[in-house]
């Protein structure tokens, strides 16, 4: 009796807010003075602070208008947009990246193309251009508003380095390998920590795998397949195989993945990690002291006359779905909002955003991610790194995903260059 | 007579041969048990002692207690993902799908388990074929019909929905139980006058109590944890979203902070024990009758 009159008491005391304060099953998102926002900040990180702070300001300077936030995670994101868009009953603006299944919106009408809402706003002159570009589809559309982008540099730790006899970051391939070796005989279980299984070990590989290509043919492999059949794709996955059996990548990276690269770059274990800056934000200070950004050695007759890292602007865009158009005006002053130096400068300072944006501010708070993006800027004649090309926004989406599980065959000892390239070419297939 | 001793003996030998196997064979199987148990205990152990650990600890030392415990991980999950109006939806979503149940699977048992005739039986193995259709099959008609009927966007629907994927096991399971009682307790109601509604609410109830706290632990445990269907149908909307569409928000695309991911999960993870606990031994009656009728 005491247990049954305890469950209803706990059953009643859960229900009674939902059926009372919460009593309409249906939200309602239909008012034109709420803008229902679709984004992926997730709560927790620092740019979903800024961003809760920037729509409590845009509320205040509009009064009358209230921002809707729905929050999910990259990949639900995208699932929960395109049902809910099948439905009509989509999110008025959506945020988030340009890659995979959201490539297609524009063509399919999921989204609408906002390019004549950049001139028509005065917008144009605020984005950098090459963000324009990588927004831009085939068909000369502007996708959605470029938002924010990421560097993706390699980071050194100097002091584990120094630590094995490595006095200076490794530039060449020749000073990798030779630091490879001083590393594992200082007792490490590899060079670079990388996600063998996962994204980041296929970007890395991806990039490596450039160093023979040239932008354009890299981009038609990663749109069409055939690494098999391409001498210089094939050279390149020689290049990487020849690091891997070199001992370059930790053990077992075929097994690892990102978060245990972060933890073992973070936890100062691992001497070297090709790190986006979304997770450089991250380095712990002790970690961030002692460690240099660079990019990946490339060997002396590569196509690239020096170090490579990888960086773009599709990190978030804001969207506009066929539901905002119809509330256009509330759309336009939340662009605005967003692409304000205000907002922007705040982004950038409190958030370590890379942002798509000219005219941005330093982010004191987070040096890595400002030195990241200083390594691009002309020092002496030249900047630091070159940039390979991204493979995302040439891989179709649904050769995503196998594409990044077909990266494990590279990181195992024992493929050669050949079976990784069919590796690749049947991801295209599955 | 060394005869009859030997003959006497060799049973002694055999029983402590047997008995020492037997010792062997308990020993094995305690042994085997115990693993087991611990099988099942340790992501229990993992998951609550990460809970407390920052990141890097998790990976570091992943089951080692935590040294220097953070213990702020609960209130941060609760609060960045507003897991609490998130229990509140999936407690009433839950609890609206279950009642929704019993009131379909009761009277559709009830009637199963009373006819005898071919076409019962048919209509119980029709019952039986929901158990054929999987879940992605069944995901665009379900999203066409939430979509026509104006319910998409609303737990509403949900609270349709489940019952009907739930059914199929629900009363077969129920008109088992409900075949176990006496047709003579129903004689001798009907001779007192009861009529079906009193049969079926005073008699075959209370008799398949235990086959009815099955039912809904088993169905507690599909509603709470369902995922595919809250997330596609109901949608991340904050005031509506169930507990498993809101746990994963805590996971970010790049660094995720793994020790506040854990505490959502073991939040998650309290209501489900606690019905557990609430209706542990009727679910044991039921089994346990199971067994004994084998």
């Amino acid at each position: 009796m005491r247990r049954r009159t305890m469950l209803a008491g706990a059953v009643s005391a859960a229900l009674a807010p939902a059926l009372t304060s919460c009593g309409a099953l249906d939200p309602g998102n239909d008012d034109p003075d709420t803008l229902v926002v679709h984004n992926m900040f997730t709560a927790g990180g620092a740019d979903s602070e800024v961003y809760d702070t920037v729509c409590d300001t845009f509320e205040r300077e509009n009064p009358g208008s209230r921002i809707k936030n729905l929050v999910s995670g990259g990949t639900d994101l995208v699932n929960v947009y395109e049902t809910a868009r099948l439905a009509g009953k989509e999110a008025d603006v959506v945020m988030v990246n340009l890659a995979e299944k959201s490539l297609s919106w524009s063509e399919l009408g999921a989204t609408v193309p906002v390019t004549r809402y950049l001139d028509d706003w005065g917008l144009a002159g605020r984005v950098i251009p090459q963000a324009l570009t990588e927004w831009t589809d085939p068909q000369g559309r502007l996708m959605g508003f470029p938002w924010s982008g990421f560097t993706w540099p390699v980071a050194f730790n100097t002091a584990l380095l120094e630590a094995a006899g490595v006095g200076d970051i490794p530039r060449t391939v020749d000073e990798m390998l030779a630091a490879a070796d001083a590393v594992r005989s200082a007792g490490a279980k590899g060079l670079v920590a990388i996600g063998g299984n996962d994204w980041s070990g296929q970007k890395l590989l991806m990039q490596v795998m450039q160093a023979y290509l040239q932008p354009a043919d890299a981009e038609r492999l990663f749109r069409e397949a055939g690494f098999a059949d391409d001498p210089d794709a094939l050279r390149g996955l020689a290049h990487f195989v020849e690091l891997r059996d070199a001992g370059v990548f930790f053990d077992g990276a075929q097994g690892l993945n990102a978060d245990s690269m972060n933890t073992d770059f973070y936890s100062g274990r691992a001497p070297v990690a090709s790190l986006i800056s979304g997770t450089l934000a991250s380095v712990p200070p002790e970690v961030a002291e002692v460690t240099e950004l660079g990019g990946w050695p490339v060997p002396a007759d590569s196509v690239y006359d020096r170090p490579t890292a990888l960086r773009g602007y599709t990190s978030t865009g804001i969207w506009i779905s066929p539901n905002g158009e119809k509330k256009i005006r509330l759309v336009e002053r939340f662009v605005k909002h967003f692409y304000s130096e205000e907002t922007t400068a705040r982004f950038v300072r409190d958030a370590g955003q890379v942002t798509a944006l000219k005219d941005t501010v330093d982010s004191p708070d987070f040096p890595l991610i400002a030195e990241s993006v200083l390594l691009s800027e002309e020092s002496g004649g030249e900047g630091e790194v070159a940039y390979a090309v991204l493979p995302d926004l040439f891989v179709p989406a649904a050769v995503s995903q196998p594409l990044i599980r077909a990266t494990s065959v590279a990181f195992t000892p024992g493929n050669g260059a050949e079976s990784i390239a069919r590796a690749l070419d049947t991801a295209y297939r599955s | 007579m060394s005869t009859t001793k030997q003959a006497t003996r060799a049973p002694r030998g055999g029983a402590r041969r047997s008995g020492r196997s037997g010792r062997v064979l308990w020993g094995v199987s305690h042994g085997l048990v115990w693993l087991y148990a611990l099988a099942l205990v340790l992501p229990l152990y993992y998951l609550v002692i990460s809970s407390f650990k920052k990141t890097t600890d998790i990976f570091d030392s992943p089951l080692t207690p935590p040294v220097d415990p953070v213990w702020h991980y609960f209130e941060d999950a609760i609060r960045y993902a507003r897991l609490d109006l998130a229990l509140v939806n999936s407690a009433l979503v839950t609890a609206a799908a279950l009642a929704l149940t019993l009131l379909l699977a009761l009277p559709a048992s009830f009637a199963l388990a009373r006819s005898r005739g071919r076409l019962s039986a048919l209509l119980e193995r029709i019952f039986a074929m929901g158990f054929l259709v999987p879940t992605f099959a069944a995901l665009v008609p379900t999203f066409l019909m939430a979509a026509y009927t104006g319910l998409f966007h609303t737990r509403t629907f949900v609270i349709l929905l489940l019952p009907a994927g739930a059914l199929p096991l629900s009363v077969v399971l129920l008109t088992q139980f409900m075949r176990t009682v006496p047709p003579e307790l129903e004689e001798s109601a009907r001779v007192d006058g009861a009529t079906t509604w009193t049969v079926l609410w005073r008699v075959f109830v209370p008799l398949s109590m235990p086959g009815i706290a099955t039912v809904l632990l088993l169905n507690f445990l599909n509603f709470w944890n369902e995922y595919l269907y809250s997330l596609v149908i109901i949608g991340p909307d904050t005031s509506q979203r169930t507990i498993q569409v809101a746990l994963p928000t805590l996971q970010a695309n790049q660094a995720t902070e793994y020790g506040v991911l854990m505490a959502g999960t073991a939040v998650t993870l309290i209501p489900v024990y606690i019905v557990y606990i609430v209706l542990q031994r009727r679910m044991e009656q039921a089994l346990i009758s199971g067994a004994v009728k084998m």
